[in-house]
């Protein structure tokens, strides 16, 4: 455990600490405490997770003895997260912040270190064969004094024997996120930039960030169980390495060169940004707004990680074409029913429109680019599901072939987005992949056709247990954007 | 933009209504459907709909135009409001009539019945049933590209957006033509639904305690005058 230096605290790689390095072990003893407190003290383990998000029926600690807070105070302060949204960044920094102040309080109580910060799991880092496995601190039954281990204490998908290999892959930990160019957008047809869609304050709904997208949300999904779900997520120690990596992951970012900017937008923080209220380590309200968070050395924050080098160094320019002064994409092709995908792949024929299609050669300026985006529209589901691999004009015979792939959809929040009380009315996930790169693949191996496209969807079939593959979720509409 | 009604008691009323027109309205609605009477009110109740309503249909207009073709963006958006405008105008009539009972009956003749409507109002304000509303307001939809199909979905859209409009926005609006007819409470219901639907998390109360302090000031003038 690396020690604070000018009372900045440092966020360390969890898979470079020793074997039960005090930074664990303080950590699962911290937990402990935690889940002593009842679930209306802020300091508890499970009002923490609650401020993510709080379904009763979904509480696997819910009980008759439960004493909640009052409804104001949950309309208030639980059910905050921010997803599909500007906020989802600068409001888990906020809310990892006060989690990491408060698990500290309880690491002093007990006679810890005074500097203890969260570790990270970096499941991207591909000098680490075991990257994207889980350490085993968070699978063994006990801790080294042979007292139980919190750290294990979660339900999570099915894993190979004890190795903590949930089933992750390098689709689900891909970086590709850390090329786009802005933070945000706002327009329809196009991915929503690094950060997510400019909103107000928004509990889910909107186009799903690159970063939210992947990694977070396939990181979701693939450890499964209870961090598959808003509402249970909090519950699993994991959940919280897991954020810090995303938010280390905005460090990176924005450490990679000049255009790799935060918004600049008042409304994003002071004085007309939303303001986020959560409890600290004594009890009392703090209330933050976006841009008091840009800096992790700032006061209410004292923290640093201990890597933020650019993991891509050689493929390190932009993608450029989400700049936002470029005009609003164009609908060229979309599907006419809904689709429903299953445990086996799914094909579907969109229909490119010839009109269309000359509407937007002639809003094109000469030598100008064409991107294309594949959108998924209004994605609803009663289950939670596995993620799914989307293909481009897959071969019958080779249904998942490289060439094709467009992008991993997690579907994390899908059940959570398609509930009526949902702040969208039940309007279901929306996600847009670019796949400029994959139409051009295609066009030189003669295998794209401007009046048809095959989309096809692959389960990973991973997650929680049982899941997702029996009602399946449901595609309001695929279409294809040009610009 | 607010509609006046004259009643027999000679308090200014949100319809434009003579008191001979409130009691043909209110006798029976059949006999004034196709009068000029009728269609002014239609056509002013329209006006005042446009005028509150315009703002708070950005988002959804955007994404009908977005999410179709661009050829066909402006089907799509005429087929939206028309199904939006068609809940509209059906909630048109009933106010009309409503109101016409009201006016030739007395009842909306002092600050205790204004009182009483906003109370009810502002417990509207903050019923769940209103929420539910609220939250389908932001709902998006996935339209079919073309066709019959497209055109369906379009109205059905406008409908359903406006069937939610309707739960959120009129119970407040026909508060405030009861309690406090004319043009100035009626802008500032206006601007205090637009607030309420950009930001519905930090102003969902805020309508509510207007209407709550309005029911309060209307009673405690009423006090007044009887004491």
């Amino acid at each position: 455990m690396k020690p604070a230096i000018d009372g900045i605290r440092v966020r360390e790689d969890v898979w470079k600490l020793a074997p039960w390095d005090d930074t664990l072990l303080w950590y699962a003893r911290a937990i402990d405490s935690m889940k002593q407190l009842p679930i209306g003290d802020s300091s508890s383990w499970r009002y923490q997770a609650a401020i993510h998000a709080y379904l009763r029926s979904e509480d696997p600690f819910s009980s008759s003895e439960d004493r909640l807070p009052s409804l104001s105070h949950r309309r208030r302060f639980w059910n905050q997260c921010q997803h599909g949204s500007w906020y989802f960044l600068p409001w888990h920094r906020i809310y990892l912040g006060f989690f990491e102040q408060i698990v500290r309080s309880h690491v002093v109580a007990l006679g810890g270190p005074d500097d203890w910060a969260l570790p990270y799991w970096n499941y991207s880092d591909e000098e680490n064969p075991n990257a994207r496995l889980v350490r085993p601190e968070f699978l063994d039954e006990s801790l080294p004094d042979g007292s139980p281990n919190s750290l294990a204490q979660a339900e999570r998908g099915p894993t190979s024997g004890a190795s903590g290999d949930f089933g992750i892959e390098p689709s689900d930990t891909d970086l590709s996120c850390l090329r786009t160019v802005p933070f945000r957008t706002g327009r329809f047809g196009v991915p929503s930039g690094f950060g997510g869609p400019r909103t107000g304050f928004q509990h889910s709904g909107g186009v799903i960030g690159d970063l939210e997208r992947v990694p977070h949300g396939a990181i979701h999904v693939g450890v499964g169980g209870w961090m598959g779900a808003f509402e249970t997520a909090g519950l699993d120690p994991l959940f919280w390495l897991h954020h810090a990596n995303i938010d280390r992951l905005w460090e990176v970012w924005l450490n990679r060169g000049d255009q790799f900017q935060n918004p600049t937008d008042p409304s994003w923080g002071a004085p007309s940004g939303t303001e986020f209220e959560f409890h600290d380590a004594t009890g009392a309200i703090e209330t933050l707004t976006a841009d008091q968070v840009v800096d992790t050395r700032a006061p209410v924050l004292s923290y640093e990680y201990e890597d933020i080098s650019d993991p891509m160094p050689t493929a390190g320019l932009a993608r450029e074409e989400l700049i936002m002064e470029k005009g609003p994409a164009m609908l060229v092709g979309a599907s006419e029913e809904t689709v429903r995908l299953s445990s086996t792949p799914t094909s579907v024929n969109v229909q490119i429109d010839p009109t269309a299609m000359a509407d937007n050669r002639a809003a094109l300026a000469e030598g100008e680019p064409q991107r294309a985006y594949l959108n998924m529209e209004n994605i609803v589901g009663a289950e939670r599901v596995s993620s799914y691999k989307v293909f481009v004009n897959a071969p019958e015979n080779e249904p998942e072939a490289q060439t094709n792939y467009a992008g991993v959809l997690p579907m994390f929040g899908l059940v959570e987005a398609s509930r009526r009380d949902d702040p969208h009315g039940g309007s279901g996930l929306t996600y847009v992949l670019d796949i400029t790169d994959v139409v051009d693949r295609l066009k030189q191996k003669n295998e794209w056709d401007d009046k048809n496209l095959k989309v096809t969807f692959v389960p990973k079939q991973r997650g929680q247990a049982g899941a997702g593959v029996r009602e399946g979720a449901r595609v309001g509409r695929i279409s294809l954007y040009y610009r | 933009m607010c509609l006046l009604v004259t009643s027999q008691h000679h308090h200014a009323l949100p319809l434009s209504l003579s008191s001979d027109e409130g009691v043909l309205l209110a006798t029976s609605l059949s006999n004034a459907v196709g009068s000029e009477v009728f269609y002014a009110q239609i056509v002013h109740w329209l006006l005042m709909i446009t005028a509150m309503m315009l703002p708070l249909l950005i988002v959804p207009i955007r994404q009908v135009a977005f999410r179709s073709y661009r050829w066909r963006s402006g089907k799509a958006v005429a087929g939206f409001i028309a199904g939006y405008s068609a809940v509209w105008i059906i909630t048109g009539l009933f106010a009309v009539e409503f109101l016409g009972v009201l006016a030739v009956t007395g009842l909306i003749t002092g600050p205790v019945t204004g009182s009483i409507v906003l109370l009810a109002a502002a417990i509207w304000q903050l019923s769940p049933l209103r929420g539910d509303a609220m939250r389908r307001c932001h709902r998006s939809v996935a339209l079919t590209p073309r066709g019959l199909a497209a055109d369906l979905d379009c109205i059905r859209f406008g409908f359903s957006h406006g069937f939610a409009c309707v739960m959120v926005c009129f119970p407040l609006m026909l508060a405030t033509m009861i309690a406090m007819p004319g043009i100035t409470a009626a802008a500032v219901l206006a601007v205090v639904l637009f607030f309420e639907r950009a930001y519905q998390r930090v102003y969902r109360i805020i309508p509510a305690a207007v209407l709550t302090s309005g029911s309060v000031a209307l009673a405690l003038s009423s006090y007044v005058v009887l004491h």
